[in-house]
């Protein structure tokens, strides 16, 4: 799946998590620094679940720093699942 | 010594079969229209249920309350009527909303000290639609895999019909995280307390179908006595699933209604035809209660006064209510003592009224051993079912809004009364100047309520 479709729906899951508006989502952006916490990682990954239909983030889901990382690691489990 | 402070109603908020509105919901109750109608096709693929008629909610528009991406994924659908209701009561209350945080959707209410507000709120079975998809999804997950695995195996027409038996095992897409804080009995109080940043104590009263009734007679107490000025209080419930298993826990217990051909006059409390409960999906009826001197302070607009509490325990059977009916009559006493009021002073009582043999036989009794023939009553039960933990905060709403319109509804299907009691038969013009609402639960626990006239 394409990266910029992929960045597209983590940056919505973001801005809706955090209130903020879907232009502050960066690839570069930390999301701690807008105010997320480990469960709202977790908000993020179930509803990027719900988005991609596939049970992709087990227990990695905190550890992610940036919106990049997030988009890496969904193209990376989607494509395990399309294989 | 200190006189105890007078306790006023200046806001409700209600979530009911009949209505999610105040309006709507007060007008459907005085003029009848009660709901009944026939269980999901699909809990019927579970088992085969003695009863098959509930009272289900209406359409619920949670637009209003702007929830964020994370209340509606973590929350369980009891903790957002309780939401719903209590955002409306403060509306009602003209109390301000100011917004503290907007990544966590949550306010202060202004002209409010948080430390001196509570949260008594009861519920009889808390976050139980999570527990029952969240349980299907542990216990089937697996299995449902490998009838997947084994399906891709077989021939055509087996395969067809492992395909069907593993359609019908539906479970969530994911076990949720939060389940947990999804499930527990006091999310709903909590999930209140913290919307609304109040910081004073915060209850979940767990007490079956009496939980809103003491919810209520608490927050009542705590405001009399003077522990907080203000209290966010009543009962909320949501009992429905995917699988309809709580209507089978009640179906199994015996006590849901029959007669279910005829779903419009199947629900008959204190009739001699009755024959059960009518369950409902939901509900929630929240109401703020203030300290008399803190409402008067802000201008509120005051809807009745809460004069009297009593609260008793039967100790006597966990499904059953003492037959001879002492440690309700207790409470009732109490509540009486507390209100200084004599049986007499009391117009109507708001009766549990379930439309169970038991239940019915022995509440009529007592409110004529008590009260006397001459006194009002009512079952709101027989017009939106039965709510459990929900259900004494409605019906403590209906008779505030009954003293306020100094009339109340009819008890809808009352055809052949099984006591000689003043039954309301129709919604006309009475004189109401303190009235009862009163709750008894599995368990044994009894709850009583008096609500006076507001006289300005």
């Amino acid at each position: 799946m394409n990266t910029d479709i992929i960045f597209d729906q983590v940056a919505i899951s973001a801005a809706e998590s955090l209130m903020v508006d879907r232009s502050e989502i960066k690839p570069e952006t930390r999301l701690e620094d807008l105010g997320a916490t480990s469960l709202d990682f977790v908000t993020i990954a179930l509803d990027l679940e719900d988005k991609f239909g596939a049970n992709i983030f087990d227990d990695d889901s905190r550890k992610f720093e940036t919106a990049a990382e997030i988009v890496d690691y969904v193209r990376s489990k989607i494509s395990k699942v399309n294989v | 010594m200190t006189l105890p402070r007078r306790v006023v109603i200046t806001g409700m908020g209600v979530v009911s079969p009949v209505g999610a509105d105040l309006d709507t919901f007060w007008s459907n109750c005085m003029a009848g229209k009660a709901v009944a109608t026939t269980i999901p096709e699909t809990w019927k693929e579970y088992t085969t249920f003695k009863s098959n008629i509930w009272a289900p909610l209406p359409p619920l528009d949670f637009g209003p309350l702007r929830l964020t991406l994370a209340e509606r994924t973590q929350r369980d659908p009891s903790a957002l009527l309780g939401l719903l209701a209590a955002t409306a009561a403060i509306e009602d209350a003209e109390l301000v909303c100011e917004q503290i945080s907007i990544k966590d959707n949550t306010f202060s209410l202004r002209k409010v000290v948080p430390e001196r507000a509570a949260v008594f709120i009861g519920s009889g079975v808390g976050g139980i639609n999570t527990i029952s998809n969240l349980h299907a999804h542990h216990l089937l997950a697996r299995p449902k895999a490998a009838l997947n695995d084994v399906r891709s195996r077989c021939k055509h027409d087996i395969g067809a019909e492992l395909h069907s038996i593993n359609e019908s095992m539906r479970i969530p897409s994911r076990f949720n995280p939060f389940a947990v804080s999804m499930v527990m009995p006091n999310a709903v109080s909590a999930v209140v307390g913290i919307k609304f940043s109040l910081t004073g104590p915060n209850q979940t009263l767990c007490e079956a179908c009496a939980a809103g009734t003491a919810a209520i007679g608490q927050a009542f107490q705590a405001i009399r006595h003077g522990n907080v000025d203000l209290a966010i209080s009543g009962g909320v419930e949501y009992v429905s699933d995917e699988y309809g298993s709580v209507f089978h826990a009640f179906d199994a217990g015996g006590v849901l209604v029959r007669n279910c051909d005829d779903p419009q006059n199947a629900n008959r409390p204190f009739d001699t035809e009755r024959s059960g409960m009518l369950l409902a999906e939901g509900g929630a009826g929240i109401m703020i209660l203030e300290d008399l001197s803190h409402a008067e302070r802000r201008g509120a607009r005051i809807y009745a006064e809460i004069s009297g509490y009593g609260e008793t325990f039967d100790a006597h059977n966990i499904m059953i209510v003492e037959p001879n009916g002492r440690a309700i009559m207790r409470a009732q006493k109490q509540a009486l003592s507390t209100a200084g009021l004599a049986p007499a002073d009391i117009d109507y009582v708001n009766a549990h009224g379930t439309g169970t043999r038991v239940n019915d036989e022995i509440e009529a009794r007592i409110i004529l051993e008590v009260f006397g023939s001459d006194i009002l009553v009512n079952s709101t039960k027989s017009i939106l079912g039965h709510s459990l933990g929900a259900s004494g905060g409605i019906e403590a709403i209906v008779c505030a809004l009954s003293l306020r319109d100094q009339a109340t509804h009819a008890c809808h299907n009352l055809e052949a009364p099984l006591e000689k009691l003043n039954f309301v038969r129709e919604s006309v013009p009475q004189r109401l100047r303190s009235v009862i609402s009163q709750s008894f639960a599995f368990g044994g626990h009894n709850a009583v309520l008096i609500l006076r006239k507001w006289q300005g």
